[in-house]
């Protein structure tokens, strides 16, 4: 673990700071390449990716209201800690959830016709890749649960080895990246089929990481992250199976 | 009801009352609390969380309503949250640090010390990104 990169001068670069804003970096450089790529007018681009980052954040901190406990609610509702860098940006299931509302808000209200969610759908994966290995370094969470796997690493302080449940789930969105990446002009996957594709497959694998990790369980012995993934992935198969009826009776 | 613009100007009149107000009103909510906070903590919570609502449904209301005016409280919020991810470099430690000395320079939260030499790095940081955040202003403003 590495949660002080280096010192300048004896200022502390923090490992989960500088990867946070790499992974914020990835994402935007690549959502604006899909963007120039899929032929999307900057009209468009600007105020949906604004309102997705916009609403990514503060579906991040919002989301801890409910992973961490209702116990939170003064410093997560508190605007002006929204602002202060020593408070980190809270749960990225919740920043996904967010970013998603405020992309698709913000569509709706420039009157998009169909759905530019899609360029999101690689750069999320990827972003989230680089922001694991911030969280690895700094060693959130302690990392993950106690094992004996040759893999499992050890925490300094500690006389025992965990899982590196943020490697696991950094390795999962690299694939993940690639396969989205190959499958980006597929025809069935636009008007944001990429983008449920892509957070489905992140919540079913993230669900099962879960259960090596050490977050807060709220309800048979599932956490609020596992809760989050079975809501994300039910909606979205009542979406799915909705379409399917629909395409059945326009047929 | 969605409001015509009759002309890039009024776009940009929009955009920049946006923009300005949404930090003009929020600084003025802030110093509301902070007074509030004197007399009683949990109004002082109370109306900080009112303000993280009406900072949620503002944004929603206006982009059916004045979509310019939206588009700059939008950049207003992302702008101050972009600094706070580039001050993070110097005291992000984690995902999410519960909130545990205040705001007082020289205390402690979430395990950090803020020193002179951060606060300097700090300020440089400022001054490079009100630069930055100036230019991508303009040029979005340019374009309306």
């Amino acid at each position: 673990m590495r949660p002080v990169l280096f010192s300048v001068d004896g200022v502390p670069i923090y490992a989960y700071g500088l990867f946070f804003l790499l992974a914020i970096l990835t994402v935007l450089g690549l959502v604006l390449y899909e963007a120039r790529r899929r032929s999307w007018p900057k009209e468009e681009v600007v105020p949906i990716l604004l309102a997705a980052f916009v609403g990514g954040m503060v579906g991040a901190r919002l989301s801890i209201l409910f992973f961490n406990g209702w116990q939170t609610w003064p410093e997560v509702l508190n605007f002006a800690a929204l602002f202060d860098p020593r408070i980190g940006p809270g749960s990225i299931l919740g920043g996904i959830g967010g970013a998603y509302l405020g992309g698709y808000i913000a569509s709706r209200a420039i009157g998009k016709d169909g759905c530019a969610c899609d360029a999101f759908a690689p750069a999320m994966a990827l972003g989230n890749a680089v922001g694991r290995i911030g969280i690895f370094l700094a060693g959130v969470d302690g990392l993950g649960k106690p094992t004996n796997l040759p893999w499992g690493v050890q925490l300094p302080g500690d006389n025992y080895l965990v899982h590196p449940a943020p490697l696991y789930d950094a390795a999962f969105d690299v694939a993940w990246f690639c396969l989205l990446m190959t499958l980006r002009n597929h025809p069935a996957m636009q008007n944001g089929n990429l983008l449920k594709f892509g957070v489905a497959g992140y919540a079913v694998v993230r669900f099962f990481i879960e259960f090596v990790r050490n977050n807060r369980v709220i309800v048979v012995g599932l956490t609020g992250q596992q809760l989050f993934c079975l809501a994300l992935l039910g909606g979205l198969g009542v979406w799915y199976l909705l379409r399917q009826r629909r395409v059945i009776a326009t047929a | 009801m969605r409001h015509i613009y009759a002309g890039p100007h009024e776009k940009r009149v929009d955009f920049w009352l946006g923009f300005a107000g949404w930090f003009a009103l929020n600084l003025a909510a802030v110093g509301a609390v902070f007074l509030v906070s004197m007399r009683s903590n949990s109004g002082a919570l109370g109306l900080s969380a009112l303000l993280v609502l009406l900072n949620v449904v503002t944004p929603i209301v206006l982009a059916f309503t004045r979509r310019y005016a939206a588009l700059g409280v939008l950049l207003a919020f992302a702008s101050l949250f972009a600094l706070t991810i580039v001050e993070g470099i110097f005291s992000t430690v984690s995902d999410f640090v519960g909130f545990a000395g205040g705001l007082a320079i020289g205390g402690t939260a979430g395990g950090n010390f803020i020193g002179g030499t951060l606060i300097v790095v700090g300020i440089l940081v400022l001054i490079g990104f009100v630069i930055g955040a100036f230019f991508v202003l303009r040029r979005i403003s340019r374009s309306l």
